[in-house]
């Protein structure tokens, strides 16, 4: 089939939640890897945890994110910012003392600085509330006994596989399956 | 509050689930106890009378600068204290210092105090003197400062968003830390409080995503606290201090008064953790190892207050400058030299000494009296800084004309340092019943890494870093 068609036929089928708590880390980690060997896509699963784990600690793949990115730009438009009111302030009560210059480098520099750290904590602020998706209007499938140890594995199946996964989660150990969708 | 915990410490390794942690610390912040109520209602009724206090100074004192020297020193006191403290937790991070874990929110959570301080700034800024107070002939009288010649009020406009910069990259610090504990807590316990910490930690699941975006701000915020952290200690120092007093130029004075505040943060939190410890029932989480580590920094900071004090001392009195033997004579050696005698032993003579011997410093007694000491040290410098500097009648000119006596308290001045410490714990004290004061995904994620292991005849304590 040509691909972009299939991409289209995985996106229209029916899909749902199954959330799988395990009491063991090394069992999410198995059945992290054998639903990952039986065909569902990293994009489509989600390990839950009550604290953080090494990165790839689960076998899951690395997911990237742009939090860094947040800041840099937020630094940019707050060192602007500060040029613009420094230069701006100066220019407009021009006071020529001493013969120095009417835009005063150093004072400028303090307010530049001042400046790109306002503009890069709020940016990061930005950042990090919509990397992690947060708000959301809904909690979607979860347990509390994530925070108490449990590790939940959280995957998008759809009617073809549902059975199968859940099977093969199971047998890798899940002491609870959820369901929702 | 019960006496006997789970989680445990065992030779100095906590031992539990994580379960236990979430149970535990949730119970300890649901619960208000009656020494909790007792405290509080202290620091309400200390913050009342500061209020009185400094009512007191704005409507039936005088016109005079000098009248708000105190509440310079208050301020410069919790910049120093309070606003410092959150660099514990930062520095234990940024080495993945294992022993800082269970401290990391005891002492970030002293961000949020900013907003008092906030408060407690806003007269001073107003009564801050412009950089000329004649604007078409500035050259006549000026104030000699970082700003050179800028508008007369930038003093006041960028130190106050330097001040907001730093209490708003301090909470949200503190909130992005505290996500997953809010979360747990507004799961696990039931009323208000806990459905304010749902309402602040809405949706958190502990995904990897979650949990890798946000290590990455608080790295990012951590960073950008400490340049705030400096940028205004730098400002505070230099403007409502050393531009106050003529002939007052020193470079290393700001630096000192950011290290001061280093020294001081440590022993902010070391003081918090004692009290927790002995009143609070948290013996699990602070052992011995906290106070032998958070110690070892403090005497080296003790030892570093000393030499950059002596390094800014010694170029002025090498000098012999008039202009700058006068701003000695004021500060040191005349005025305020008791202040400044005491200052010195209780900030760097007795820590020194205390600390010094090992066997004091791995108890928990020994650092938090050392800390102690310190914070009375600090608040007795601060005094004389401010208040010998907001003394000053004519800030405008190149040295010293007249010095006017030291300063002493009235009831107003005594009033408002007493509000002010009562303000930041009473801040302090409220919040802690919504943000669990254990960082306990921190202490979840020690419990994944430390262990004890058994080499030929005796235990030792195994810990693995992740990266």
């Amino acid at each position: 089939m040509i691909p972009w068609l299939n991409k289209i036929r995985e996106n229209v089928m029916v899909k749902k939640q199954v959330l799988a708590l395990f009491d063991d880390a090394a069992k999410a980690a198995d059945a992290n890897e054998a639903v990952m060997k039986e065909g569902v896509k990293p994009g489509d699963i989600e390990i839950m945890t009550g604290c953080p784990y090494p990165e790839g600690a689960f076998g899951e793949h690395d997911k990237p994110h742009r939090v860094y990115r947040f800041p840099f730009i937020g630094a940019l438009l707050g060192f602007s910012m500060a040029m613009l009111i420094t230069a701006g302030t100066q220019l407009s009560w021009p006071l020529i003392t001493g013969g120095k210059p009417i835009l005063s480098l150093p004072p400028m520099v303090i307010i530049a600085y001042e400046g790109t750290l306002l503009g890069a904590v709020l940016f990061t602020i930005v950042g990090v509330l919509f990397e992690s998706r947060l708000p959301r209007v809904g909690l979607g499938l979860y347990d509390d006994r994530i925070t108490e140890g449990y590790i939940g594995l959280l995957l998008n199946v759809t009617e073809d596989n549902d059975f199968a996964i859940k099977k093969l989660l199971q047998k890798h150990g899940a002491q609870e399956l959820k369901e929702e969708g | 509050m019960k006496t006997t915990i789970s989680p445990s410490l065992h030779d100095g390794v906590l031992q539990g689930t994580f379960g236990d942690v979430s149970r535990d610390v949730v119970q300890r912040t649901s619960t208000i106890g009656g020494l909790y109520k007792k405290v509080l209602g202290a620091s309400f009724a200390l913050t009342g009378v500061g209020v009185v206090g400094f009512l007191l100074i704005a409507f039936t004192g005088s016109d005079d600068r000098s009248q708000w020297g105190y509440l310079a020193a208050m301020v410069g006191y919790l910049l120093t204290t309070a606003l410092a403290a959150p660099m514990v937790s930062i520095a234990c991070r940024s080495v993945r210092a294992n022993w800082g874990k269970p401290l990391a929110r005891v002492a970030e959570l002293y961000a949020i105090t900013g907003l008092g301080v906030l408060l407690a700034y806003v007269p001073l800024v107003v009564a801050l003197p412009a950089l000329y107070p004649n604007s078409d002939a500035p050259r006549e009288s000026l104030r000699h400062t970082i700003w050179v010649f800028w508008h007369p009020h930038a003093p006041h406009i960028y130190d106050s968003l330097a001040l907001l910069t730093l209490v708003i990259t301090g909470i949200a610090l503190l909130l992005i830390s505290s996500i997953p504990d809010m979360a747990d807590f507004g799961a696990k316990a039931t009323g208000k409080r806990a459905s304010i910490a749902a309402r602040l930690s809405k949706s958190w699941r502990g995904t990897q995503k979650q949990w890798k975006a946000r290590r990455a701000a608080i790295g990012l915020l951590s960073g950008l606290y400490f340049m705030g952290f400096l940028t205004l200690h730098y400002q505070y120092s230099s403007d409502f201090a050393m531009s106050l007093v003529p002939g007052w130029k020193d470079s290393i004075f700001p630096v000192w008064h950011a290290l001061s505040g280093l020294q001081c943060a440590c022993a902010t939190v070391m003081v918090t953790m004692y009290a927790l410890r002995r009143w609070g029932g948290y013996t699990a989480y602070f052992g011995v190892n906290q106070f032998w580590s958070l110690g070892k920094i403090m005497l080296a900071l003790s030892l570093l207050w000393f030499y950059f004090w002596f390094m800014g001392f010694f170029t002025f009195w090498y000098g012999r400058i008039p202009a700058e033997m006068a701003v000695l004579e004021f500060l040191f050696t005349e005025q305020y030299r008791i202040l400044f005698l005491v200052a010195f032993i209780l900030n760097f003579l007795a820590p020194l000494l205390i600390l010094v011997w090992n066997k004091v410093r791995r108890s928990t007694g020994g650092p938090a009296l050392a800390a102690l000491l310190i914070l009375i040290g600090a608040l007795v410098d601060r005094i004389r800084i401010y208040v010998g500097s907001w003394s000053i009648e004519d800030s405008f000119g190149h040295s010293l004309k007249e010095m006017p006596p030291a300063q002493l308290p009235t009831i107003p001045d005594a009033m408002v340092i007493v509000g002010g410490i009562g303000l930041v714990l009473m801040i302090y004290m409220i919040v802690a019943k919504v943000i669990p004061i254990i960082s306990m995904w921190e202490t979840k994620e020690q419990l994944l890494y430390v262990s004890h292991r058994s080499l030929l005849k005796k235990k030792y304590m195994l810990i693995g870093k992740p990266d």
